[in-house]
């Protein structure tokens, strides 16, 4: 009988960096590092960064949340009057079907099946986040220069042209609320603040 | 004694097969067996007695001779070494690192879930593909049929939305007066049976396998295409219908997340061998598939994490006894956990393990149902071979004296009562997916008295539970008539 096989996996070698007391503080961030270890894996984002300052200013919840923002590596929403807008332009120039549109730079709130939202909490989330994450603020979670290569090599110039889409200005903000269940599924949802049309497809 | 024949009528000529008429060999299906995978319901190796046959008495040696030596020598039904894992407070679960484990866990019972996939551990499969597709070529791994599917659907609604938007554009026109009515009819009745045609053409489309949630008569139903439309819109149709030809290639070599089956199934490129990727993906189980397997059956040792202080480089660490086991995830089923490792009788845990183990200790594969919004789903054999049939929602009765009292009213942890509304919605959400929605009340009993310092029986504990199922369906009078 060898010793048994209980070697650390990689999720974990990647929580325990961060400490093992088990005050509230710790256990919010370690929900934060594993939601951003689901999308870097798993759903391929880019560039994960997590945010501390923006929530300080949730004066109401003393345990600070951490924030995470990344690169989806497809955009996630598209508002219908945009869909149309590219539709019709797609249309003129002769062409069928939907082109790629340049991916943006989303939220993302962890958050715990076990956890209880209310609007008052979803207003202040929205209160403490400004519309777009900005590009270089907070903390890079993961080594990514050989992906950010590969990317560049693609014709993916979305990085730096993001911030000037209308649509993404005049509308509502959002954000993406990722749920941790223990038997580590995430779900995922887009949460606006306010009411935004809702889309026919 | 007659002999019964089969005696053709003489002025029926029976047409011999020729050579040209033969029908070609069926081709050999290349998918996995899973009958072959999940034979095993559990983890553990039944030693049943052979049949007795009154009219051979052979066979009734043969089973004195295998009765007899089971008495003297019983073979074990337990794994020789058991499976391992260690307990992560960080993730309030336990993780199963090594692959054979992994494997046999989910082949044997589907327990756990891997981390970076949807069910099966398959992250490295697709991370290979992935990479591999970037360089060019490589191998499909199941997740791209999905993603095939989910493309075509997205480009058809699409269309549909521009379809609508040019509807209601030469509506508007029509209002302004700007454009002749007859016209607009005839627009619209090409549009209209494009849009049939899609709809049509699209359930042929649905995947066989358990990521879709259609049921078998759409498919059928979706065969008819007619044939106006085709004229109409050549390209719309004939795009569609070759990315369904492409798609039922990918369904056949449908590979698993082993690597050494995926080799068999494709011939293995030049550049799998310089491809080292680092597996960011394990088994997790739920605590209480965990608690089922250690205490329940009694095949996984779970250890700490991280090894205690008197470890020496050399002694092998001691697993968690149940005891132990049952307090940690008692505490740790809440989320932040409470800070001392006190049991409540109506903790999350303890709810959740006594229907886990009365749902599997009647045969069903439990597994759970975050993705539909209830607790738990049971599968008649296993998430492969069809769809789950129930969907279980796990709600605590307070039935016992103690809890109506005002201390125990303090002490309930579910006070709220829910309402109508949330049940309508659960309801709802599964008649959509086409399960049944079980409501399962557990009663919960006082408080334990018990000292957890010195050992006790957990099975005394979980006995005081007692487990009431009731099955929910929306009757509606006027289409229920018989």
């Amino acid at each position: 009988m060898g010793a048994p096989s209980i070697a650390p996996s990689a999720l974990q070698s990647f929580l325990g960096s961060t400490g093992s007391d088990s005050s509230q503080e710790t256990q919010l961030l370690q929900l934060a590092l594993q939601i951003a270890h689901n999308l870097r894996y798993q759903h391929n984002w880019d560039d994960i960064r997590i945010h501390y300052d923006s929530t300080t200013r949730i004066k109401s919840q003393p345990p600070i949340r951490p924030l995470i923002s990344g690169f989806p590596p497809q955009r996630l929403y598209v508002h219908p009057d945009e869909q149309i807008e590219v539709l019709q332009k797609q249309k003129d120039e002769g062409k069928a079907g939907m082109p790629d549109l340049p991916r943006e730079r989303e939220w993302v709130l962890p958050s715990h099946l076990r956890e209880k939202w209310s609007l008052r909490r979803f207003g202040e989330v929205f209160n403490a986040i400004s519309t777009v994450p900005p590009q270089e603020d907070g903390e890079a979670l993961f080594d990514d220069s050989k992906r950010a290569a590969h990317t560049k090599e693609g014709g993916d110039d979305s990085m730096e042209g993001a911030p000037t889409n209308k649509w993404r200005i005049s509308q509502p903000k959002r954000l993406l609320l990722a749920t941790l269940d223990d038997d580590s599924t995430v779900v995922y949802y887009i949460v606006h603040d306010g009411i935004v049309k809702p889309r026919q497809n | 004694m007659p002999v019964a024949t089969n005696r053709q009528p003489e002025n029926v000529s029976v047409p011999t097969p020729s050579p040209s008429t033969k029908r070609p060999p069926r081709p050999k299906r290349k998918g996995k067996n899973f009958a072959q995978t999940h034979s095993k319901p559990l983890p553990l190796e039944t030693h049943p007695l052979p049949a007795f046959h009154p009219s051979n008495p052979i066979s009734l040696l043969r089973l004195a001779y295998t009765y007899l030596s089971h008495l003297l020598l019983a073979p074990s039904s337990h794994p020789i070494r058991p499976y391992s894992g260690y307990f992560s407070t960080e993730t309030r679960s336990v993780h199963v690192t090594d692959p054979e484990h992994a494997r046999a866990l989910w082949e044997m019972g589907f327990f756990g879930k891997g981390t970076l996939s949807r069910s099966e551990p398959s992250w490295v499969e697709r991370e290979r593909a992935r990479l591999m597709k970037d360089r060019g070529g490589g191998r499909k791994a199941a997740e791209d049929a999905t993603k095939v599917r989910r493309e075509e659907r997205r480009m058809f609604k699409l269309e549909r939305a521009r379809v609508e938007a040019e509807r209601i554009g030469r509506q508007r026109l029509v209002e302004e007066g700007k454009l002749d009515a007859n016209d607009v009819l005839d627009d619209d009745e090409k549009d209209s049976s494009i849009e049939a045609a899609e709809t049509v053409i699209e359930p042929t489309q649905s995947d066989a396998l358990a990521t879709d949630h259609r049921s078998p008569n759409e498919a059928l139903n979706g065969i008819f295409v007619d044939e106006k439309t085709i004229v109409n819109d050549r390209t719309l149709d004939e795009s569609l219908l070759q990315n369904h030809d492409s798609r039922t290639q990918l369904l056949e070599p449908k590979t698993d997340a082993t690597p050494n089956t995926a080799t068999e199934t494709a011939p293995p490129s030049q550049d799998d061998t310089d491809l080292c990727i680092q597996d960011q993906e394990h088994l997790q189980l739920t605590l209480e598939e965990a608690f089922f397997l250690s205490y329940g059956l009694g095949v996984l040792n779970i250890y700490p994490s991280s090894p205690p202080e008197t470890y020496f480089p050399w002694s092998i660490p001691e697993p968690y006894t149940n005891i132990e086991l049952f307090e940690f995830f008692s505490q740790y089923s809440h989320f932040p956990p409470s800070p001392t490792p006190a049991v409540d009788p109506d903790d999350p845990f303890l709810l959740n393990y006594v229907a886990y183990h009365h749902f599997r200790s009647l045969g069903w594969v439990v597994r759970p149902g975050v993705k539909f919004g209830i607790d738990y789903l049971l599968y008649n054999r296993g998430p492969v071979f069809s769809h789950a049939e129930f969907a279980v929602l796990i709600l605590p009765a307070y039935t016992e004296r103690y809890w109506n009292t005002p201390g125990g009213r303090s002490r309930r942890r579910v006070w709220e009562q829910k309402d109508w509304w949330w049940l309508h919605c659960v309801n709802r959400v599964q008649s959509q997916v086409k399960k049944t929605l079980v409501v399962c009340y557990v009663d919960v009993p006082s408080p334990f008295d018990v000292d957890f310092d010195e050992p006790f029986d957990v099975g005394s504990i979980l006995r005081r539970y007692k487990v009431r199922e009731f099955v929910v369906r929306r009757w509606l009078a006027n289409r229920m008539r018989d």
